[in-house]
């Protein structure tokens, strides 16, 4: 079942066209990886589904964006239960300036929710991204002292604190060693039980190990959107053959 | 834009053509060797498998070298995968001729049981096979593979012949030409069993152009046809 539907999406920045008439389905509970060469919009795409880019001046945009058939570019929309329903971890992880305890409840406190049971969501979160047994002893220390990848845990395990649906991840493993990108590859695979993930990366390997779908894009463009298995192995465009195979440029 | 790996796969091509040549020598001189009844012929092409073996290891081991160090992907991981499956073809159609040299060897000195007709037929086909096969797969062609597919069926049945005439006109009347006649039944059997190795490769050859799997799916092949 589509989670998100984007129909003759167009997005502008100022005059630059940044995203060209992109039309896709993202099913629910699988990874989705956008793929493609630096600056072809794949992480502009990434931001129209939690309406990021409406922080950024002159950005237009056309078409449709549906999540759970609702259109999320509609003047009603609201922002911010569609920030609650669709989360995003960035290529650094960002904790606050707080506790790892404070970390979590953050997003609770902001919309208020489930005051009484907040020690309950916070051993649930760090259970979800496998950091409780490291950190249940230490919650009151600042988030700031851990390793990069307890981080970027801890910055999805904020995330889940609120019950998203969906979670962006826009290049999550780029600050990443290879033991650690291993791991929160791992973690993804038990998000998508609950979750529907996408997420951006220049790491073709990752994107063939880690995603049930792939989209490849080029110069804005959504070129092509298949089962990974086919877009590594048998890819139908050109042009996706010369970016995967590396002989784009 | 050429890239490292390009001249990788240029190097792995060649060898997979050195394979596809020292194979194919090996099946005409098993097949020499039986026309001319020349033991040592035979002998000969036994002794060079040696050499078959090693290259064959030796692709083995640049294949997965290639996979190790460049994680290829679409056209490039589809031409390594059917590289390492032609390469094993190949060795077992080498295995193949030298199976028929032995069968010459067990035959050479007895007397000839009957004229060779059917099996120079067959050994005929076998070579056209693989050399199409071999030659698709140089080419890219797919049309040409497609008609090595199809030319399966002829050599079952030149087999089958072979085969029945063997036993109902010699071993059935007189079972002591069994000794001279079932190393022909086997040098048929070993024939098939090249075209066979012919039609995988050409097989794998369409996968690695097409990137369509007709092994085990002959309809496949003529939904393309019509």
């Amino acid at each position: 079942m589509s989670k998100i539907v984007t129909k003759e999406l167009n997005l502008w920045y100022g005059n630059f066209q940044a995203l060209i008439n992109v039309n896709s389905s993202f099913k629910e509970k699988t990874i989705t990886a956008i793929i493609g060469p630096s600056g072809c919009g794949k992480s502009t795409l990434l931001r129209v589904f939690n309406r990021m880019n409406d922080l950024i001046e002159g950005v237009r945009t056309t078409g449709e964006v549906l999540i759970d058939r609702e259109n999320i570019l509609a003047k009603e929309a609201d922002l911010v239960s569609l920030r609650k329903k669709v989360g995003m971890v960035f290529q650094r992880p960002n904790p606050f300036p707080l506790s790892i305890y404070e970390n979590i409840v953050f997003g609770l406190r902001v919309h208020h929710l489930n005051r009484d049971k907040l020690e309950e969501i916070v051993e649930e979160s760090l259970k979800a991204v496998l950091l409780w047994d490291d950190l249940k002893d230490k919650l009151t220390k600042s988030a700031l002292n851990l390793t990069l990848e307890q981080k970027q845990r801890l910055c999805i395990a904020r995330l889940i604190a609120v019950r998203p649906e969906i979670l962006l991840m826009d290049e999550p493993c780029s600050a990443l060693d290879p033991q650690a990108t291993s791991r929160v590859e791992e973690l993804m695979r038990e998000l998508k039980n609950n979750y529907t993930i996408i997420i951006v990366t220049h790491n073709m390997q990752q994107a063939a190990r880690v995603s049930d779908d792939t989209g490849f894009m080029l110069l804005g463009e959504l070129v092509e959107f298949g089962k990974t298995d086919d877009i590594f192995t048998k890819p139908k465009d050109k042009r996706t053959e010369d970016y995967i195979t590396g002989r784009f440029g | 834009m050429e890239r490292h790996l390009d001249e990788e796969l240029k190097e792995l091509h060649k060898e997979i053509l050195a394979m596809a040549a020292m194979a194919q020598e090996a099946i005409f001189k098993s097949i020499e060797a039986l026309k001319n009844r020349d033991k040592a012929q035979a002998q000969g092409t036994i002794n060079a498998d040696t050499k078959i073996d090693e290259l064959e290891l030796a692709i083995d081991e640049r294949c997965i070298d290639l996979i190790a160090r460049y994680q290829p992907m679409a056209g490039d991981l589809r031409f390594i995968t059917t590289g390492m499956k032609i390469n094993a073809e190949l060795e077992r159609i080498a295995d193949l001729a030298v199976d028929i040299c032995q069968r010459v060897l067990e035959l050479v000195d007895k007397p000839l049981l009957k004229p060779l007709i059917d099996i120079p037929k067959l050994s005929t086909i076998a070579q056209n096979m693989v050399r199409d096969s071999i030659d698709s797969f140089v080419k890219k062609d797919l049309e040409l593979a497609k008609k090595v597919v199809l030319s399966d069926n002829e050599a079952d049945k030149l087999r089958n012949q072979v085969q029945d005439e063997l036993i109902n006109d010699y071993m059935a009347r007189d079972v002591k030409t069994a000794d001279r006649a079932v190393p022909l039944l086997l040098i048929a059997r070993h024939l098939e069993r090249i075209c066979d190795h012919a039609t995988n490769i050409a097989e794998d050859v369409i996968y690695m152009v097409q990137a369509k799997v007709v092994k085990h799916h002959p309809e496949k092949l003529e939904d393309d046809n019509q």
